[in-house]
């Protein structure tokens, strides 16, 4: 998964990363060390404008974020000057739920004055996927638990048909491009409004995707496989990049979570030197 | 931290919360049934998880959560300072969502420029801000080096605003910096609160503590682990004293 995320970041990119997402850290630093060298970072952890690169850190967060970065922003200066201003090109989103027509849930599962889940809510994805040129949608764990019919709250769009102010002669259909899950990459085809299999992994089946996916997927006839990552790329993520592992921590269940904490807490203590 | 704690220990009761992105420091009040309403656009403990006991009080229907996202509370601040009951936004991301459920009173209108369809958000201003800095002088200049978030804002919009610190210092040391972003004509109390962001960070002098953090996490899932954590870590008589709980090797890691 994390090469699909790297391979979506074009050099130059200025790519935003939202609140608590390692698989995507990962993916934004394989790019920045590969074919994206100059590509732009802007965090929400920090409120920052970085441009190193580093390798992931649970403990060492603020002293990337924060110690190396360019600019402070602080949110609303971030929001309003970059995000809104329409100077991010890409940006990673998780989740709870999506719908065959790429639209999402971060707000509750049940009902919503009594949800049987309350999720942490959508930061600022709602404003986002209409601001952003295109986005990417990330689900470590396939299943029809995320992939619904029907949402149980709908918090964000999937796709738009605007007109930009003060170009009235324009208009564009954007939005959700690549669904990037562990068992494949799904494309929201802009004709027909829904998610089509675009890929599936080395490792999966277009059988088990259409399983665990709880509606219906438009699947080509032919599906190509996922191009697989590179000995090279895999190297430069276990090596330099990620190292301790914490982007494992996004495919955790979370009665799970708490031992892998520790045991990763234990790690990044005996590794003993900032990494950055 | 060090203040929701002492907020705890004196029964504050029917709070109306706003938090930018709501933690841990929000999380401990609700189960302390200290909060009557949350404002935010994330309620969570990050990387740790999600937070326990709101998530507890929301599903039994005890806690109301106001949902907001990064843009609306930015605009929200952003009226206040300019003093006006709205700010519009473009809004576009909203009108297909269920956000009209559950925020009647994001209003909808055309612009009276241009005849665009604009998205109204109310002013939000805050009746007391508290908010940790890395250093401040003893009227309320201040120094934050760690992540920005609103506290600016939130300085210089709120009604009452009270400032922790990790050290009070001399004006002298402070003015050297060149980097204030906090000022004395803004806030009206100082309090000087060594690691008193604990469990959480205050970058540079400490990072957060994951222990203590996940720990929490866990007990926080039940009534009885959340009175626990109380009974361990905030019914204790003085900051000082909490203090003696906290294990410095794993946060003063430089």
């Amino acid at each position: 998964m994390v090469t699909c995320i790297s391979r979506v970041i074009r050099e130059d990119d200025v790519v935003a990363q939202g609140i608590s997402t390692p698989m995507v850290a990962a993916g934004y630093q394989l790019a920045k060390l590969t074919h994206a060298p100059n590509a732009t970072f802007v965090f929400a952890d920090g409120n920052t404008l970085v441009k190193r690169h580093a390798p992931l850190s649970l403990l060492w967060i603020e002293k990337y974020t924060v110690g190396d970065s360019l600019y402070r922003f602080g949110f609303p200066e971030l929001v309003t000057e970059i995000l809104s201003a329409g100077h991010v090109d890409i940006e990673f989103f998780r989740p709870a739920q999506i719908d065959p027509h790429g639209n999402m849930n971060n707000i509750s599962i049940g009902p919503f004055e009594k949800p049987k889940v309350r999720l942490p809510g959508v930061g600022g994805i709602t404003e986002a996927v209409e601001e952003l040129p295109s986005y990417c949608v990330y689900v470590p764990r396939h299943d029809s638990t995320v992939f619904v019919e029907k949402l149980d709250f709908r918090s964000s769009t999937g796709l738009f048909s605007s007109r930009r102010a003060g170009n009235q002669a324009s208009s564009r259909t954007h939005g959700l491009s690549q669904v990037i899950t562990d068992l494949c990459v799904l494309e929201l085809d802009h004709k027909t409004r829904r998610l089509a299999l675009k890929s599936v992994h080395q490792n999966s089946s277009v059988e088990e995707v259409r399983k665990k996916t709880g509606f219906k997927l438009q699947i080509p006839k032919r599906v190509p496989t996922t191009l697989p990552p590179l000995k090279v790329e895999l190297e430069l993520i276990r090596e330099r990049i990620d190292p301790l592992g914490l982007r494992k921590l996004e495919r955790i269940p979370s009665r799970q979570r708490k031992l892998f904490l520790i045991e990763y807490l234990k790690r990044e203590l005996a590794a003993g030197k900032n990494p950055s | 931290m060090g203040f929701v704690r002492e907020l705890i220990r004196k029964n504050a009761r029917h709070l109306d919360v706003i938090a930018f992105t709501a933690g841990p420091e929000t999380d401990i009040l609700v189960g302390a049934g200290c909060v009557r309403t949350i404002r935010t656009c994330y309620l969570g403990l990050g990387f740790i998880g999600l937070a326990p006991a709101s998530r507890r009080f929301t599903e039994k229907g005890k806690l109301r959560i106001i949902d907001e996202t990064e843009l609306t509370i930015s605009a929200a601040l952003k009226a206040a300072l300019l003093n006006v009951p709205f700010l519009p936004i473009r809004g576009e991301g909203f009108w297909e969502t269920d956000f009209h459920r559950v925020r009647p009173d994001l209003e909808p209108f055309q612009s009276p420029i241009g005849n665009e369809k604009l998205l109204a958000v109310p002013r939000i201003k805050p009746d007391v801000a508290v908010i940790h800095t890395l250093m401040a002088d003893d009227r309320g200049n201040a120094i934050i080096e760690g992540q920005l978030c609103v506290d600016k804002e939130l300085s210089r919009a709120a009604a009452y605003v009270i400032l922790t610190t990790e050290k009070i210092v001399d004006h002298s040391f402070l003015a050297a910096r060149k980097q204030l972003q906090i000022f004395d004509f803004n806030v009206d109390v100082v309090v000087e609160l060594p690691f008193g962001a604990h469990p959480t960070s205050c970058f540079p002098e400490y990072t957060f503590d994951l222990r203590h953090l996940a720990d929490y996490a866990e007990a926080g899932k039940t009534p009885e682990g959340f009175d626990e954590y109380l009974r361990r870590y905030v019914n204790i008589s003085s900051h000082e004293d909490y203090l003696r709980l906290v294990n410095f090797s794993e946060i003063r890691v430089r």
